[in-house]
């Protein structure tokens, strides 16, 4: 996921720009409704003061009003550049003080009576300042102090909000993941989160009742699995034994017997396999240091017992690596990915095997130069009772699960993947803890 | 051998009663436990058998607690009959001084060709077998007397299971010589190595621990040679 994938990030990024810009303009408009006010009551004032000034000269009977005007040393009253006005006699309608284009309209003027020192009304007409340039507002507006203080609050205000969200979520999807990645059944979501009375508490408490429901199916199963295998055990020890009576009443080498002996075997040995998978989640994961390089060897001498035929190397390094597991769960894992390995690839294949430090941990990498796997295969193959085609037959689709259990229950991880250059390549990782 | 008195110890009465009527047919005369109290109260009463065939998985004190009362005082083989899978309770049963082990369900031909093997090796059968010394051997300090089936260390005597004391015996009357598992196995506990098969190598690291208490475990008698075998290292001199 890239950062900006995450909910979180969407989330901030969204309520931050949403709040920021809705903020953002409230505060211009009104600011700049309140200065327009202003400058308009500023305005008006000028405009009657000025009128003022010209109707009194007006009337005094002093010279041309516009003259006088113009002529500001004279005048001291005024202390500003005076405004371009328009007076009409209300009562006559004629104009009194003209500019010399004609008056501006009702839009981009205002309009004012005002009572001269001899008490006649006229009508003053006083045109309103151009327009500002509005782009150039904003950008002011946009480095101003208030812009700045919108971003940072309202950026504070999104990270809050989206903290709130996410976070519970990110919690749930932790208890999501512990429960099928670590294969913690007993993993449910925590107490604050389910005690919540909003739809991230229900979402919590929908959780867990999910996640019951999934250790007791699979509690279950396995009980069941095992607690079968276990009862059929019995009878088949007694059907052993009784193949043999009949054997020895036969005579050796009767193919009836024979047949009932090897199926026999074949049950027995499914039965093995189902008990020891099952039995793995109790076997204590740890144990004193061993040397890696022995163990392998042990297993790889056994192996090649089985399969004289069949060239193996084995590499170490560094050679004196030690670890602190349960040898028995890691000869098991190793074991079994092994024999798969020579099981579905030709005798005159080699298979390497290759322990090495990495960084995290320490990882055993076993290589085959058979024909690799399909893809659909590839994700499956360490499910029970997946068994791939070209294979003898005899197997029960239990080796590799039972490997990555063992694995598993030494916290390390199997993973399996065709080589570039073919062949199958199986991964075992152990993590940097049990490494000595 | 014909005529050896075996006791079968397993909760399965008629797992057992048919054992003993397959074992019946092959000259052996079996006697059966249902519980190991029993089975311990029956060799305490002072009957005596050639070998006993214990199963681990039992209600009630299990196989292992009671091979751990019979030794070291009750020196009769055993074989144990372990579940399948079970690597630990196998080795823990070899630990404890049981000679050999076969997984249960079993095929009863397996299981006799084991009490056979365990009997031989167990010198019930006089010799036949040139594996062992006429003349008691020394080594290192070590004295072992093939005649009194006894090891000892200067005034100290070293209790070994049979097992344990064929093991030593012929890797000392090899000294010198690297013996293969294969060879080992053969010879000592009379039947072929097979595959993911410990019970020689912890054979052999039983007689090792029980040398080094009274050697000191800085002496190293019986070498491993790595993807070979095992050596009784020669005396100098």
């Amino acid at each position: 996921m890239r950062w900006y994938q995450h909910l979180f990030w969407k989330f901030f990024l969204t309520i931050w720009l949403i709040s920021a810009i809705g903020t953002g303009l409230t505060v211009w408009l009104v600011q700049s409704v309140a200065e327009h006010r202003q400058s308009l009551v500023l305005l008006e004032t000028r405009a009657r003061a000025q009128a003022e000034l010209i109707l009194e000269r007006y009337e005094r009977g002093e010279a041309d009003t516009r003259e006088a005007l113009r002529d500001r040393g004279q005048h001291r009253e005024m202390r500003w550049r005076p405004l371009p006005l328009w007076i009409e006699d209300s009562a006559s309608g004629k104009a009194l003080y003209e500019m010399p284009r004609p008056a501006p309209d009702a839009k981009h003027s205002f309009r004012f009576e005002v009572t001269s020192p001899s008490g006649r009304r006229f009508l003053v007409i006083a045109a309103l300042p151009p327009e500002g340039f509005y782009l150039e507002k904003i950008l002011a507006f946009m480095v101003s102090a208030q812009a700045v203080f919108v971003l940072f609050v309202s950026a504070l205000a999104s990270l809050l909000l989206s903290w709130l969200i996410v976070r519970p979520v990110n919690q749930l999807r932790r208890h999501a993941r512990d429960l099928y990645t670590q294969q913690n059944l007993s993993s449910r979501a925590a107490d604050g989160l389910s005690r919540r009375s909003d739809e991230i508490g229900q979402l919590a408490r929908e959780f867990n009742q999910m996640a019951n429901y999934v250790e007791d199916t699979l509690t279950a199963q396995q009980r069941l699995l095992q607690d079968v295998s276990h009862e059929l055990r019995a009878p088949l020890a007694r059907l052993q034994v009784a193949a043999g009576l009949a054997e020895q009443r036969l005579g050796e080498g009767d193919a009836t017997a024979a047949r009932i002996n090897q199926e026999c075997e074949r049950l027995d040995g499914l039965i093995g396999e189902i008990l020891s998978l099952s039995r793995l989640d109790r076997t204590d994961p740890g144990g004193e240091t061993f040397q890696l390089q022995r163990a392998l060897e042990e297993l790889v001498a056994d192996a090649r017992f089985t399969h004289p035929q069949r060239q193996i190397t084995l590499e170490v390094e560094p050679a004196g690596l030690q670890l602190a597991v349960n040898p028995l769960l890691l000869q098991r894992s190793l074991g079994n990915c092994l024999s798969n390995a020579l099981k579905y690839t030709p005798v005159e294949s080699p298979v390497e095997l290759r322990a090495s430090r990495v960084r995290g941990g320490l990882e055993i990498r076993l290589r085959d130069h058979g024909p690799g796997v399909s893809d659909e295969l590839l994700q499956r193959m360490t499910e029970p009772f997946v068994r791939g085609s070209g294979g003898h037959g005899d197997g029960y689709g239990l080796g590799l699960s039972i490997a990555r259990r063992a694995l598993e229950r030494l916290g390390g991880r199997l993973s399996q993947r065709n080589h570039p250059d073919g062949g199958l390549e199986q991964l075992l990782w152990l993590p940097e803890a049990v490494v000595r | 051998m014909s005529g050896e008195r075996l006791l079968l110890v397993d909760d399965d009465v008629e797992l057992c009663e048919l054992l003993a009527d397959y074992l019946g047919h092959e000259q052996f005369e079996v006697d059966c436990c249902y519980s190991a109290e029993s089975a311990l109260q029956r060799l305490r009463q002072g009957e005596s058998y050639a070998l006993l065939i214990l199963d681990i998985q039992m209600p009630g004190a299990s196989g292992l607690e009671l091979l751990q009362q019979l030794r070291p005082s009750i020196r009769t083989p055993v074989i144990m009959l372990t579940g399948r899978g079970d690597e630990i309770d196998r080795i823990l049963g070899l630990e404890m001084g049981a000679d050999d082990y076969l997984g249960k369900p079993c095929n009863p031909r397996e299981l006799l060709a084991r009490i056979r093997a365990v009997l031989r090796r167990s010198g019930q059968e006089p010799e036949q077998d040139s594996l062992f010394p006429e003349r008691p051997l020394e080594e290192q300090g070590i004295r072992l007397d093939p005649g009194l089936r006894e090891v000892h260390i200067g005034q100290e005597t070293v209790e070994l299971t049979s097992a344990e004391f064929n093991v030593l015996a012929y890797l000392m009357q090899n000294a010198g010589q690297i013996l293969t598992k294969e060879q080992l196995t053969e010879r000592v506990l009379h039947r072929k190595l097979t595959a993911y098969d410990r019970a020689l190598d912890v054979h052999v690291s039983r007689v090792r621990q029980k040398l080094a208490r009274v050697l000191g475990s800085d002496i190293e008698v019986i070498k491993t040679i790595r993807s070979q075998g095992y050596q009784f290292v020669r005396s100098r001199g």
